[in-house]
Order: structure tokens, then sequence, then C-alpha cells
């Protein structure tokens, strides 16, 4: 037991003294970060609420609405954990960076695996957890539940969560004797993600609009009919469902305290499956897992692609772009995003193409042409996705390798315009496409078309602007995984900062253009209004968008350019401590 | 001044209340070794790092080859090959893409580039790995590949911090030759960090030594042996100057580090 403590402590005393000393600005960080998860809380505890009333507005069918959603919750919670704790067992068994220290240490191979377990368990369990937390308390609160509910809640999660990281975990320790660790991690990352795209597809593409529309009612009585079919009983994510459902909606004297029981037997049964599956094979294993993942070489395919690059004249800015192209070709966590800006764009014009404007004839010419102007907006959406999925971490991408362009004659703005115009041409590409199938889909007229045009011209240099500027901002050179940089402080400013000069951009655009085809409709001549203040917006819309180009680019520029400072100021600083106290010694 | 390589004029940093770094004036001519020594934390990687365009330096002059790295940090840093003592390098890249790449960087044509890269990666013992992805290189290849990244551009100065970490006996003998060679015979100057003293003994042509951010004595060996009036190896000498009982006016009497200082100032 004591081996086992000890062997967690680095990661709590690590923990509480990332708490404790905060680096500067990190209490700014904590307070901005809290306060969006407080939002996204509320907004999940009154989603919720709105989602359970709407069951119960439509008569008979309210409760098996709310208990198939209710055992939905629980199994979606369980597979979003078991895939997390898929990655963070890989991780914490096989990939830590400090295994070779714990493994070499005179420790028992059963304290190693138990401390690596909870630390997997605490890794991968917390997100869900938070997720799920308001959802839950807004079932508690729309069924009024008492006391027991809130009490057992806890339990039951517990008890779902343990039973799927240890069966992952039982999962792994199985699988990377087959598979080296490296690879193992490779292909369940890639194999969530094209997953989740699919699943995204599938949802979409069922057209789940046709069931609020009253001619397909049939089909409705027909789905919520197998709604009814009953459960898997042998699932702990039933149990926990059945265990609550009685204290909620159901029949109180339903409630029975076995299923509590059975979670709590399940949870213990699979410890000990995952703790004989270590004893038995997690050496091995992890010996194993010291090999390579194999050779690779260069690729001769990737070579004659990046030739295009032949295009660019000044060597260095070549340089740099072939290496960036080569390296996102290469690196899975990168072109694995490809996925999702496919699945992104198919659904985008998929919406457009069924969106059926014509059942309200005398409005379809303003409609077709406002929404080809307000889909600007949602095309700035979609490049701002991008932008923050790609070019946001293109500066971070250089890793610990940075001092490499560091060092060369290359000053730091030179060096974030190159990542700027690698970025900015492909995004622009599919803000160009995007904006004119949708302007065909809605049969725009010519005008229309060209302003949306121009504004999409006008937006995706200054999102894409801001990207690099907040990226070079919140650079993240001591990550492992690229894929994991949007998610951090820095992607969630740029996600408010676009969104913002999203809406004051489109927002100052709609009088001129709601006004242009009011006049256009009643065939009226411009009056000196219109006259005046349509090139005035237009003017003031050009000027945001120059300083949205502007603006976080210098921004970013000015931090990147001192960033080394600071860290080297903390490395000078301890090293010249730890001088001074070996001294003292 | 025109034999001059490397001019520090009187260079201090300050990171917050911490001063690395303190009125550091060092002059390195032209195909000269100059050795560069201190113990953990004295400042020897902050000046490596200002050398390298890496950190601005918060008072003072740093020229490279005639070109003040503050205002023409483009032409100093052309004539600057930088080497670190870690190899953090494009793990993705292959041997041979990443000298395209680096070659690319310092705007060498693409010919001369390829002619180079083919040339020291047979210096290096690294032909065979070329398309190998660096992810697969051993921590000294990916210190040799570093080498050659910098000497690919045929710089003026070369800066290396540690040159020794990670290579093996025969890879570290295969370095000093070349080293010896690029400053005898290309005239290529050379600013060496080092905590390994019999290499600073057997590689440079003169060495300083700084503590706590300040240059305590400068020249060859023997000229150290006099000043400190000691009759030991440059690890004795080492060991003699970096402790804080040593002289305070043995700065003063750094005949070379004088004359700079005396020269940097007329």
């Amino acid at each position: 037991m004591r081996e086992f403590l000890l062997l967690l402590k680095p990661s709590f005393l690590g923990f509480r003294n990332y708490l404790n000393n905060p680096a500067q600005g990190e209490r700014v960080k904590f307070l901005s970060v809290g306060l969006f998860a407080l939002a996204l809380w509320v907004a999940l505890f009154f989603l919720t609420l709105r989602t359970l009333r709407s069951f119960y507005s439509v008569e008979g069918f309210g409760d098996i609405l709310a208990y198939k959603a209710f055992t939905l919750l629980w199994l979606t919670g369980a597979a979003f954990l078991m895939f997390s704790a898929i990655i963070a067992s890989l991780s914490s068994f096989y990939l830590a960076k400090d295994l070779g220290l714990v493994m070499a240490a005179p420790v028992s191979r059963e304290s190693v695996f138990w401390a690596r377990s909870v630390l997997s368990f605490l890794a991968s369990a917390w997100m869900p957890a938070a997720f799920i937390f308001p959802v839950f308390l807004a079932y508690g609160y729309h069924f009024n539940a008492d006391f027991l509910y809130y009490a057992l809640c806890p339990f039951a999660a517990l008890g779902v969560a343990l039973a799927a990281a240890f069966f992952c975990q039982i999962l792994i320790i199985a699988l990377v004797n087959v598979l080296p660790a490296r690879r193992a991690k490779d292909i369940f990352g890639l194999v969530g993600l094209v997953s989740f795209v699919a699943l995204y597809l599938v949802f979409r593409l069922i057209k789940p609009e046709r069931l609020v529309n009253p001619d397909n009612l049939q089909s409705v009585a027909s789905y919520l009919a197998s709604l009814q079919t009953p459960t898997s009983p042998m699932l702990p994510t039933s149990w926990a469902a059945d265990l609550l459902w009685p204290l909620l909606g159901g029949d109180q004297s339903d409630f029975q305290w076995i299923y509590l029981a059975l979670l709590a037997i399940g949870a213990v049964v699979l410890a000990l499956l995952a703790s004989f599956a270590a004893d038995l094979l997690y050496w091995a294993g992890y010996n194993k897992s010291q090999e390579g993942a194999g050779r690779q070489m260069a690729g001769g395919l990737l070579n004659a692609a990046s030739r295009l690059f032949g295009l660019v004249r000044d060597s260095a800015a070549r340089a740099l772009m072939v290496k960036d192209f080569k390296i996102f070709f290469r690196d899975h966590t990168q072109w694995s995003q490809l996925f999702l800006l496919g699945a992104l764009m198919v659904i985008y014009l998929y919406n457009f193409s069924v969106l059926n404007l014509k059942r309200y004839p005398l409005q379809a010419f303003f409609l077709e042409n406002v929404i080809a102007f307000l889909n600007v907006g949602l095309v700035g959406l979609v490049s701002s996705t991008l932008a923050l999925r790609f070019a946001f971490p293109s500066i971070s991408a250089e890793g610990f390798s940075y001092w490499i362009v560091r060092s060369a004659p290359m000053s730091t703005g030179e060096f974030m315009r190159h990542k700027l115009v690698f970025w900015l041409v492909p995004i622009m590409v599919v803000a160009l496409i995007l904006t004119y199938l949708t302007n065909r889909f809605l049969n725009a007229i010519a005008i229309m078309s060209a302003v949306s045009f121009v504004l999409t011209l006008i937006l995706t240099p200054g999102l894409c602007a801001l990207a690099v500027g907040l990226g070079a901002r919140y650079p993240r050179f001591d990550t492992e995984n690229l894929a994991q940089v949007p998610t951090g402080y820095g992607g969630l400013v740029f996600m408010v900062s676009a969104s913002v000069a999203l809406l004051a951009l489109i927002g100052l655009s709609v009088w001129p253009v709601v006004a242009y085809l009011r006049i256009l409709r009643r065939a009226e001549s411009f009056g000196a209004k219109e006259i005046i203040l349509i090139p005035l917006m237009a003017l003031l819309v050009l000027f945001l968008a120059w300083q949205l180009w502007r603006r976080p680019f210098r921004l970013g520029r000015a931090a990147l350019e001192i960033y080394d400072e600071e860290t080297r100021s903390l490395d000078d600083a301890a090293e010249t401590e730890t001088d001074a106290k070996t001294k003292n010694l | 001044m025109g034999d001059d390589a490397i001019r520090l004029e009187n260079v201090s940093k300050s990171f917050r209340r911490h001063e690395a770094v303190v009125d550091l004036s060092i002059v390195v001519p032209k195909g000269e070794i100059y050795g560069f020594l201190g113990p953990n934390g004295a400042g020897k990687t902050t000046t490596i790092r200002m050398l390298a365009g890496a950190l601005a330096p918060t008072k003072g002059r740093i020229v490279l080859a005639g070109h003040d790295l503050a205002k023409n940090p483009r032409e100093a840093k052309s004539v600057l090959g930088y080497i670190p003592d870690r190899p953090f390098l494009y793990e993705k890249l292959s041997g041979w893409e990443f000298l395209l790449f680096s070659a690319g960087l310092y705007r060498v044509p693409t010919k001369i580039a390829e002619s180079r890269a083919e040339e020291l990666l047979n210096v290096f013992e690294l032909w065979d790995w070329r398309d190998e992805l660096i992810e697969n290189y051993s921590h000294g290849m990916k210190q040799r590949l570093i080498m050659a990244g910098a000497l690919l551009p045929k710089p003026q100065i070369l800066v290396v911090d540690e040159p020794m970490v990670g290579l093996d006996p025969r890879g570290a003998k295969l370095v000093m030759n070349i080293f010896l060679r690029l400053a005898r015979e290309e005239k290529v100057a050379m600013f060496v960090s080092t905590h390994t003293m019999s290499l600073a003994s057997r590689l440079c042509d003169r060495v300083g030594v700084i503590y706590k951010g300040r240059l305590k004595a400068e020249g060859t060996e023997e000229e150290l042996k006099a000043i400190v009036g000691s009759d030991g190896d440059l690890e004795e000498l080492f060991l003699e100057m970096t402790t804080d009982e040593t002289d305070p006016d043995l700065e003063k009497k750094t005949t070379p580090a004088k004359k700079a200082q005396e020269a940097i100032k007329a």
C-alpha cells in the first residue's frame, strides 16, 4: 500500500504545485476557463430541461422518451469514457515518459499496475463526469427527485465508470501483446475519429427533421414503437439507469437495491480480472512496447506532390511550406482531421440542398437572398473551425524544433506570414466552394452571389490571421498531440474572438443588404439615405476586416518574439536556485 | 575589426530580477576556436542563445562578421551556424529532407544544397540513413545531423553548445577533427560551450570562464595558469575560478579579456 501511494505521489504533487504556483497569466486563464465551464454547465442544464419538457408535450410518449434518453445518456457517457480510457490506459501503462524510472525502481509490479490504473482512470473519467453532471442534475430537477436520487447518482456513475475503465485496461493489456503500443494508439485514435465522423454523417443523413413533419407521423409512430423494445439487461449502464429511473419518472415501488449491488460487483469483478491480466501480461507487454513502431521511410508520392511548392519563389518560404506539407501528411493526428473537414462540408451542403424555401412562395425571393447573405456568416463559422483546427496549431507544430527557425535568417513576422499563407490558400478555396455551391442551391441573384463572394474574400484572411496570431500568442511547443492544441485556452480565445468578429461584420452588413433587396423587390430607386449609408457601411466593414487581419497578427508576433525570454527566465532561475542549493549541501 | 568574427560588446541579459549575463565582452577572430566554460546556471546557454539570435540582450551589442545582430538580424544569422545541446528535430522528416529544409532557410540554391547535403551526409556517416525518418535516428545520429545542417550553408561562424553530448567515441573524434579542419583550413570562428575540460584543452585556442553571469578569466591555458598562479590542468583551474572564494581581482588580471574590453571601449 505504501508503494502504491508513493507511486501516485508525483502526479498529485505535480497537480498541487500547478494549482499553488500558477505561472504568469494563469490566474486569468483559470478564471476564464472556469467561467466558460460554468456557462456550458448552465447551457447543458437548461437544454436538458427543455428537451424533457418537449418530450412530455407529446402525450403518452413522455415517459418512454425520457426513459430512453436516460438509458442512452448512460450508454453515451460510458462509450465516451471507454474511448478516453483506451487512450489514457495506453499512455499511462506503456507510453508515459516516467515509466522507465518507475520500472527500474525497487517496487512491486502489482503496485505499478494499480497506481497506473488509478491515474489512467482519473485521466479518462473527469471529463465525461464533468459533462454529464448538469444533465443528471436537470433530470433530478425536472422530476422533482428526492435526496436518494442525488445520493445514489455518484455511486451509480462510479460503478459504470470503473467497470468501463477496467474493461478497457484488460483490452489494452491484452492488445499490446499483439500490437506495438504506439501503433495501437495511432489505430485507436484514427478509429475513434472515423467512427465519430461516420456517426455524425449517419445521424444527419437519416433526416431527423422528418420527425417533426406531420406528413411523416406514421413513421414517427412506428419509430416510437421500436423504442419500447427492452434494452440489454447485462450492461452496467442499464443497471445504473434501472436503479435511478424509479426515483425519477418511474414507479417508486420498482426501486431495487439489487442494481447498486450489481454495479459494485461488476466493478470489483472487472478490477480483479484486470489485476489478473496485468499479472499475466503487463510486464511482457511493457517490454514489447519498448520496441519501435517499425521503420517508416519518406514516401515518393508526397515528394512528388510537394513539387507544387516550386511555384513559391522565396526559397525560405518554400522550404518551410514543403516541410509543413510533408509533416502534415505523415502525422496521423494532423491529416486524420481531414475526415472531420470532409464530414463538415458534406453535411453543410446537404443541409442547403434539403432546404425547401419554395414552401413559402411569397417570401421565396427575399428568403433565398437573405439566407444567401447570412450564409456568409455560416461559411465564416466553417472557416473559423478550419482555422482553429489547422492554422491555429501551426505555430505550436514547430514543437521543440522551433530553435531551427529561430536561429535561421528569418524574422518572426516572415515565419508567421509563411504559416498564414500556407493555411489561408486551402481554407479560402473551401470557403469559396461552399459559398458558390450554397448560392447555387439557393438560386441567389447575381448581385447577392457577388456580395457573398466579396465578403468571404474579406473575412477568410482575417479569420486565418486571427488564428495564426493567437496561435503565436498562446503557443504550446511542448504538446505531444497537436490535435489537442485547439482545445486549450488559446483555442477558446480564438473561437470567442472569431465569433464576435463575425457577428460584428455580418451585423454591419445586414442593413445595406436588406435595404438593397427591399428596393429591388419593390422596384424602387435608391434614396439619399441608402446612397450615403451603404458605401459608409461597406467602408466600415473593410476597416474592421483590415483590423482583424492586422492586430492579432501583430499581437502574436510580439508575444512570440519574447516567448523564449519568458521560458528562459524560468529555466535560468530554476538552474541558479538548484545550483545554490547544491552548494549549501 | 576586419579579422573579428564574433564581437560581444558589454552584453548583459536580465530575466525580470535575475541577472543571467553581466557586461560580457568577448572578441573571437576568424579561424579561432573559443571555449566557453562555466558551471550550471553560469549564463553559458543564455550567451549562446543570444549569439544564435534566439534571445535579445538587455544591454550591449553583438556583431557577427561585421553585422549587428540587432540591426541586421538576417545578415548576421546568415553567416552563423548554430548547434544546440539537445537534438530537437522534425521527427517526421527524413535526414535528406531536413538538410534541404535547412538549406532553404539559408537560401542556398537547390543544386548546391543537394551536392553539399550528399557530401555532409557522407562525412557524418549518415548517407545510408538519408531516406529514413528522423524519429528512427539515435540520439548521436540526430546530433550529427544537426551538425551537418549547421555546416551546410558554409557558415563563417559556428556556435556550439556542448558538442559531444550523445556522441560515441568514434563520433566525438570525427566531430573534433571536422571542427579543427574548419577552423584551420576554412577560417571558421567557433564559439564552443562545454563542461568537458579535456575537450576544451584539446580543441580550443582560448577559453573564457563565466561564473554567475560574469567573465571571470580569459586566455590560453598557459595564460590562465599564470593568472591563477597554479600549475594544474584546466579542470583544476576551472574549479579554482568558479568558487565564491576566487580572487576578486581575477577579472582585472586576465590580460586578453582586459585588452578586449579596452579595445571595445576605444
